[in-house]
């Protein structure tokens, strides 16, 4: 009998056989094992091994869809759990959220609750997420920036190759797509950064579509057109600028808000774009950090440099 | 509009089904900035534009470039430069 294609792949798949790991994976399954077993089983008779591996792949496969099978169980137990979507009586006890929809207008100044919550009432949460986002990167640049001791003059040589070969191959193509795109992207990101309290939108979103937009300037432009305007000093001063602007605030909200001092910052006319208190610059801080961290994640992966 | 989101829900199935299925490693990337896609549409339809938004520049745009990346550094694409 002729087993049908999609079961046979759905094998391969189990036994983790794919053309990027081409070791085989009764390999992979051995190197996994003890090595007190591992003995046993080439000692004995060549039959009796090639039968017991079967058994043993079998186990596995078994135990694979077995585990698999019983973790799924237990996500669709916890979503009937879920209250309905929609339903008028979710959680009516909960004060917290009447609180922020009825008062989080007078309170904070945003016309986009979203992100009052997100950045004023959760405000620590998400500073802490910008410290996350900080180390990441940080510790993207120690693991992977090229300075002299970690190349060789052959590794230097063939970036060096990659980038001329990259200058003389100019995609002409991309070049002119990209002048006619960048400003449009920048201005949405700047948009969606700027409107984060009046409208849906962020810090985090605006500043991804401004980082995606440096790594479509480096890639249509060609290798070191952003590192003209953006080099190492210049990112450092932002990344570490906007963190501490971001500290500072919402430092001064906290210590305000638990003391039950008089906030000095106006929170003007909600609606307007200067208004809102601290959510504007903090939209900004998170903006500069996210563009910034992303931009570095493409270059050091890629490159190994600004 | 119900229709389409049962549209959009099965789309996501069957990206995430075809994602794992896909032996060739750029196609699995595409796949997967499709399901962000359709995922970003569903959120909108969710009425959560924020969510909406921040999926379609990280999980689409970013992580798309991200993964490209990767799989650049591993000499993936024949015939260009990046070839071992």
């Amino acid at each position: 009998m002729k087993t049908p294609v999609w079961y046979q792949k759905l094998l391969r798949w189990t036994e983790g056989d794919s053309p990027v790991l081409p070791e085989p994976a009764a390999h992979r399954e051995q190197t996994r094992e003890p090595a007190a077993e591992e003995s046993a089983y080439e000692s004995g008779p060549g039959l009796l091994s090639a039968s017991a591996g079967r058994v043993r792949n079998v186990l596995l496969r078994v135990i694979t869809i077995a585990s698999c099978a019983v973790f799924l169980l237990i996500m669709l137990a916890t979503v009937a759990y879920l209250p309905r979507f929609g339903d008028a009586d979710n959680a009516p006890e909960n004060e917290t959220s009447r609180r922020y929809i009825e008062q989080g207008m007078q309170e904070v100044g945003a016309t986009n609750l979203v992100t009052n919550i997100i950045l004023v009432y959760r405000g620590f949460d998400t500073y802490g997420e910008s410290c996350v986002l900080f180390l990441g990167a940080t510790a993207v640049i120690m693991l992977l920036a090229v300075d002299a001791k970690n190349t060789t003059e052959e590794d230097r040589r063939v970036l060096a190759r990659s980038d001329a070969l990259d200058r003389e191959n100019r995609n002409q193509i991309l070049g002119h797509i990209t002048t006619i795109l960048m400003p449009v992207i920048l201005l949405y990101g700047l948009y969606i950064l700027c409107n984060g309290h009046l409208s849906p939108g962020g810090g985090f979103a605006g500043g991804s579509i401004l980082g995606g937009a440096l790594i479509l300037c480096e890639n249509g432009y060609g290798v070191g057109k952003v590192h003209s305007f953006f080099g190492h000093r210049i990112y450092h001063v932002v990344k570490v600028g906007a963190l501490i602007l971001y500290a500072v605030l919402i430092c001064y909200t906290i210590y305000v808000g638990a003391n039950g001092l008089p906030n000095v910052i106006p929170l003007g006319k909600p609606g307007s774009i200067l208004s809102a208190g601290i959510i504007l610059p903090i939209n900004v801080a998170v903006g500069l950090e996210v563009a910034c961290t992303m931009y570095a994640f493409y270059t050091y992966f890629g490159r190994g440099d600004l | 509009m119900i229709a389409l989101e049962y549209l959009l829900l099965i789309g996501l199935i069957v990206c995430a089904v075809a994602a794992n299925f896909t032996r060739n490693l750029l196609p699995t990337i595409l796949i997967y900035a499709t399901f962000g896609t359709m995922l970003s549409v569903i959120w909108l339809l969710l009425k959560a534009p924020d969510l909406a938004i921040t999926e379609a520049a990280v999980g689409v745009g970013i992580d798309t470039i991200l993964f490209l990346l990767a799989i650049r550094s591993m000499r993936h694409f024949v015939g260009t430069g990046d070839e071992k």
